[in-house]
């Protein structure tokens, strides 16, 4: 069920000929490109808190956005009432940031041709209300029995349905609709005078029977209190320059900071990226194959089409080291003189698209994990982490870890609490030594902010080593 | 407040009074429009317009709470949002700490509490002002090749609270910015760095030319920066980074937090945190404050208050569900207004100068703040200071402690008061820290 065809059409007299109409008058003899997007979403969350199912929220959000581009500037509008008169309304303030009262005849075509990588059934009705409470309860009581040492236990469960529609002025329009899922779990723990937190979770783009009716959420239970009590024992870490292994799955993170966001075509465009003019030199070292792929099935950062309608793809961005190519949206492909990749994306019918990653991974090695543990006399074996920052122009990163441990001749020993990873993303690259053949996808919880819009994304990475990169922490 | 939003607020108003008087029932009604401008190398970038309303509700029934919201204020979307949160609220478990709050309620309309300025520009003159902006950063030094442009944002809000116990409440405000990024380039290297004003009044926002000129010259003064060996050393944080520590601090001691027990700074109340010279106040009726308002999100009337007094936890910040955990009152702090930080010894323009040996930080990276632990490590960028001057930049290095140490070693705040931010704080000098450098 699409909701903006279903619903939002009929009940405000639209149809094809009144959105060539729009389109068309966000169109001109100047204008490059120009769309209307419409988007319906509901989204919900519910909370388990103190052993009380204590809160429920249900938010719906609709509207449209109308974006007229010509060479680099655009004109962008937007609003909430669906009538046909205010919309065409918004088409001619867009379009009015170039001087051209001539409208342009876009002739439009539904574009349906393209896969599905997901259902499109509401998460939200596809359990009741009180199956949800339910689930919260028996998870709550899972843990509570499982460690006495609870101190907290907060578990949230969410969803979204996300209808959406795009036409614009290459002459098609389509249809997609986007269900998202999401658990968390998070535990304080607490032994003698230390308190120390843990929390997992997962989600994809399913209903919630995919992960509420299989054992998913009580093996993400145990892994918050796993982390929360290797916490318990962590010890404060050693600052200063050191070999670090990360491990594999969520510390892709680190690459979707350190690498991915320099290789958006807009900061390329712009010459404002580290990795500007690189394209066939050698920017990571010749391990490194890195890609990025909104197209599996069910990940939190696939899509089928993006946000312009572009269907999504594999992109090879470094293979074997070398720099292959961009993420583009639509606007920055036309620019560059290069085909659009599928990675337009926008927070919500209110926001400008722009190019973003959708699941951004490196491709597995020949090493095994162990291989790559023992080879490290004195490092850091970096499991988990909390978030990242980058700072796109001097590559500069930086990543805080949530689970982390010292290796000590070619073993994994004593956890270390307060670690923060800081380095360049190029240099960084260039100094992974091993990659190990065991390749993992996080688990779906991925968000990745830019410039104040937040999109659902995925990451993934084997375990890798990095020769000497800079650590922080309290000791010195 | 537009008339739109005046029948807005009385057909609202009409509606809660028609609820079922055995539930509780809270509507939040806001409405925004604004325009954004952004300018690079001297021409149109983008304009986008906005224009906003959202409607939550809030039902308690039976000590069960349930939230809803749409932005479709049509009647019938307004009744089946009402619906879903009596629907969401049915299906929930029994907390005794739920309710909305009956005392110290507000109960006036159009509250005029010297945060509303609403001024017209035409398209032309803000993209003038843009223009104008970028290029006094371009023109600066020939250093600066690059520019992600100038952006002006403007946004006019109303903002309306009603409950069933006699909250009402309501009253309007804006807010200017005006920022510029640009990029310097010198050989290899290129480093990014901004500038911007934000403010309730457009009289009151930095000049075009300034803001410019100070994004050039932050930039300008990256390049070349150096890597650093690890120590321990005092180090200074800009107004900017302060204010960020700061608002760590007001988290750590938000009441939700507290009961939840997810704090460093549970247990806290009356003993000291800071050193004695610093005091730490919230003044919500501040004119022109970018934190000013006359009631919290709840509707309960926000009053000024102490929270750090002579080093010592005055209150935590208490909304009426955290209020009821914690066995205490609601200190109207769903939320906060504008906060002063200050210090009783004598707040010098330029603290840099009392520093032999130290660092200036005026950027941090990453989310190293865990507010459970207190731990606080974080990469960083600054400028290495000797015998209070500043020698040269230094990067890829990271500064630790613990915040409660770091609360405890602030030496000295400056006078340079950070203007941007409801939270209002000059430079601070933690005595201690740990630096990871290489």
């Amino acid at each position: 069920m699409n909701i903006i065809r279903d619903y939002i059409f009929p009940d405000n007299e639209l149809n094809p000929e009144k959105i060539e109409a729009i389109v068309s008058e966000a169109s001109g003899r100047a204008i490059d490109l120009s769309d209307l997007y419409m988007q319906y979403t509901t989204v919900e969350s519910w909370t388990c808190e103190d052993g009380i199912v204590k809160s429920g929220s249900q938010h719906i959000d609709s509207g449209y956005g109308v974006r007229s581009i010509s060479n680099e500037k655009t004109g962008f509008s937007y609003g909430n009432n669906f009538n046909f008169e205010k919309i065409i309304q918004a088409a001619r303030l867009s379009k009015s940031i170039v001087d051209t009262q001539q409208e342009k005849k876009v002739n439009l075509k539904e574009y349906d041709d393209f896969k599905k990588l997901y259902v499109s059934e509401s998460p939200l009705t596809s359990l009741s209300d009180k199956e949800k409470v339910n689930f919260l309860r028996e998870v709550d009581n899972y843990i509570k029995t499982k460690d006495k040492r609870v101190q907290q236990v907060i578990i949230n469960l969410s969803a979204s349905h996300d209808s959406v529609f795009v036409a614009n002025s290459l002459g098609r329009y389509c249809f997609d609709d986007r269900p998202l899922v999401r658990f968390n779990v998070m535990v304080i723990l607490k032994s003698k005078d230390r308190v120390e937190r843990g929390s997992a979770g997962g989600g994809g783009r399913y209903t919630y029977e995919s992960i509420l009716k299989t054992k998913r959420p009580y093996e993400l239970a145990d892994e918050a209190i796993r982390i929360a009590e290797v916490n318990l024992d962590s010890m404060p870490c050693k600052a200063g320059n050191t070999t670090v292994v990360l491990g594999s799955g969520w510390p892709g993170v680190l690459l979707h900071e350190a690498v991915g966001h320099g290789l958006e075509g807009d900061f390329n465009r712009k010459k404002t990226s580290n990795f500007s003019d690189q394209i066939g030199k050698q920017v990571a070292s010749e391990l490194c194959t890195v890609i990025d792929d909104g197209t599996i099935d069910n990940r939190r950062g696939s899509l089928s089409i993006d946000d312009e309608g572009t269907p999504t793809a594999k992109n090879v961005l470094i293979e074997n080291g070398i720099l292959k190519g961009y993420m583009q949206d639509l606007m920055n492909a036309k620019l560059m003189n290069v085909q659009p990749t599928g990675n337009g994306r926008r927070e919500s019918y209110a926001h400008l698209p722009m190019p973003r990653m959708t699941n951004t991974y490196m491709l597995g090695g020949t090493s095994s994990s162990d291989e790559i543990i023992d080879s490290v006399r004195d490092g850091i074996y970096a499991v988990n982490f909390s978030g990242g920052q980058v700072d796109i122009t001097s590559g500069q990163f930086v990543f805080t870890a949530s689970e982390a441990y010292k290796i000590e001749s070619g073993k994994v020993t004593n956890s270390i609490k307060g670690m923060t990873l800081i380095g360049n993303g190029p240099d960084v690259l260039k100094k992974v030594s091993m990659v190990a053949n065991d390749m993992k996808l996080d688990d779906g919880v991925g968000t990745c902010g830019k410039e104040g819009q937040s999109v659902p994304v995925g990451v993934g990475q084997p375990t890798l080593k990095i020769d000497d990169i800079t650590v922080g922490g309290t000791e010195v | 407040m537009s008339k739109s939003f005046k029948e807005m607020s009385s057909r609202l108003k009409n509606i809660i009074d028609g609820l079922d008087k055995n539930k509780e029932y809270e509507f939040h009604f806001n409405s925004a429009s604004g325009t954004d401008v952004t300018s690079r190398f001297g021409d149109l970038e983008n304009i986008q317009y906005h224009n906003d309303e959202s409607l939550t509700v809030t039902c308690i029934d039976d000590n069960k709470k349930g939230v809803a919201s749409t932005n479709n204020l049509s009647e019938e979307s307004i009744n089946s949002t009402i619906k879903k949160s009596e629907s969401i609220a049915s299906f929930l478990e029994s907390d005794d700490y739920q309710g909305l709050p009956k005392e110290n309620l507000i109960d006036e309309l159009e509250i005029e509490c010297g945060i509303n300025f609403p001024k017209q520009f035409t398209t032309d003159e803000l993209i003038r002002m843009t223009v104008e902006c970028e290029k006094s950063a371009l023109e600066f030094d020939n250093k600066i090749k690059n520019s992600e442009g100038s952006e002006y944002a403007y946004s006019q809000s109303n903002n309306l609270i009603l409950n069933s116990h006699g909250a009402v409440g309501s009253y309007s405000s804006t807010s200017y910015t005006l920022s510029c990024v640009v990029i310097a380039e010198d050989s290899d290297l290129k480093e990014r760095d901004y500038a911007y004003s934000t403010r309730r009044n457009f009289e009151k926002t930095e000049s075009a030319e300034k803001i410019g000129k100070l994004s050039a010259e932050k930039a300008i003064s990256r390049l070349g920066a150096k890597s650093i060996s690890t120590r321990k050393c005092p180090v200074i944080l800009t107004p900017e980074l302060s204010v960020g520590l700061f608002s760590s601090f007001l988290s750590a001691i938000n009441g939700n937090n507290i009961y939840k027990k997810n704090s460093f700074l549970i247990d806290h109340l009356g003993e000291k945190i800071f050193s004695d010279h610093i005091s730490i106040e919230e003044v919500p009726s501040l004119n022109e404050g970018l934190g000013t308002r006359p009631f919290d999100s709840e509707g309960v009337k926000t009053y000024s208050k102490d929270i750090i007094k002579e080093g010592i936890l005055d209150t935590y910040l208490l909304d009426t569900y955290s209020a009821k955990q914690l066995n205490l009152k609601s200190t109207g702090n769903s939320g906060y207004s504008n906060i002063n930080i200050r210090s009783s010894k004598e707040m010098s323009e330029n603290i840099i100068e009392s520093v032999d040996d130290g660092i200036l930080i005026t950027e941090m990276m990453g989310s190293g703040a865990n507010l459970l632990t207190g731990d606080y490590s974080r990469g960083a960028f600054g400028y290495l200071i000797q015998k209070g001057k500043i020698s040269h930049p230094v990067t890829n290095f990271t500064i630790a402690s613990n915040m409660l140490d770091m609360f405890k070693n602030i030496d000295e705040i400056g006078c340079d008061f950070y203007q941007n931010s409801k939270i209002s704080c000059g430079s601070v000098m933690i005595k201690d820290m740990t630096i990871g450098g290489n």
